[in-house]
């Protein structure tokens, strides 16, 4: 019987030891899987306030993105979307070419009061449109955001005053399908 | 059944508990030696994730713009910068630098890849991560979208 004995407390440490292995590291590596995803919205915000239009016919030539942006918004546009908005061109193209490479999704989107401004979301992704939409398509997304500063034309179109200029906070958002 | 008296269980007597005393070791062990070996195998993983989050880190905090040339084995700013992930987690690194601009206009600058470090050997495990970053071209107003490739190995480079 005492061979009986010691089989069953062998048999139950074994089970124990294998699970313990079985599970070690696994929170660690989600947790560096999202630190990882939230480094590449990070990057991707910072890369745009640096890329430069290299359209030598545009009127941002050599400008960075963001630039474009801050424009649109001195203009008081805050439509992105619109067909052959320079800003959103420039942000669409870069963003696409960040998709294609990496099999992700991005998206830019300028927010007002913490709320994604609708007609100011770029998506590489043909189903996310607006917030609505990206709320529901996105599943899982990490997003990175930081605050544009744009010339004050009259009240701030979007955002809030900042000295003698005003500023707005934009996203970039990532996400698997 | 009744038992004859003087006759015991199969269970009982010094052969067989000396057999399942054997066997209940033998599997403890193996199973000991089971656990280590994934223990290891996912410590090593886990410190190549580290090595690549810290990798990611490093070329975040240069503000996401690097300049090819930087890169390439001689700078030693780089070369103190990866170096140290390397000795910290023991592992080996390698750097790809591409632009992914599809706009005419980049074509030239997007036909380089720059490198840092030695390819791993086919046969090494190894674990990649991109992400991107703004790689500044002839002047500081010729920057491109680009993505750096970083891959952690242990073992032999190519």
């Amino acid at each position: 019987m005492d061979g009986l004995i010691l089989m069953l407390i062998a048999a139950i440490c074994s089970v124990v030891l294998l699970n313990m292995s079985a599970n070690y590291g696994t929170l660690a590596v989600k947790i560096y899987e999202e630190t990882y995803a939230q480094k590449l919205a990070q990057n991707t915000l910072l890369s745009l306030y640096h890329i430069t239009d290299q359209d030598t016919s545009s009127s941002f030539y050599r400008k960075s993105i963001m630039v474009a942006v801050s424009q649109e918004l001195a203009n008081g546009n805050t439509d992105l979307q619109q067909q052959g908005n320079a800003a959103g061109t420039l942000i669409q193209g870069v963003l696409d070419d960040y998709a294609s490479a990496l099999g992700r999704n991005f998206l830019f989107a300028l927010t007002d009061q913490a709320v994604m401004v609708d007609q100011s979301i770029i998506s590489t992704n043909d189903a996310v449109t607006n917030a609505a939409s990206f709320k529901a398509n996105a599943g899982s997304s990490y997003c990175a955001s930081a605050a544009l500063t744009y010339p004050y034309s009259g009240d701030c179109v979007l955002g809030g005053p900042a000295g003698e200029m005003c500023y707005v906070i934009f996203e970039i958002c990532t996400w698997l399908d | 059944m009744m038992k004859r008296k003087g006759q015991g269980s199969f269970l009982e007597g010094d052969i067989p508990s000396i057999i399942m005393i054997t066997v209940s070791i033998g599997f403890f062990l193996s199973s000991v030696y089971l656990a280590n070996n994934d223990f290891q195998s996912k410590k090593a993983n886990i410190d190549r994730e580290a090595a690549l989050v810290e990798a990611a880190s490093t070329f975040l905090k240069e503000n996401a713009k690097i300049k090819g040339e930087d890169l390439q084995q001689t700078s030693e700013y780089w070369a103190d910068k990866l170096e140290k992930i390397t000795r910290t987690y023991g592992v080996n690194i390698y750097v790809e630098l591409k632009c992914v601009d599809t706009r005419p206009l980049a074509a030239s600058v997007c036909s380089h890849t720059y490198t840092y470090g030695d390819p791993p050997a086919d046969i090494t495990d190894t674990l990649s991560k991109r992400f991107p970053i703004a790689l500044v071209g002839d002047t500081d107003l010729d920057v491109y979208p680009a993505l750096i490739k970083v891959s952690v190995y242990r073992g032999e480079a190519e």
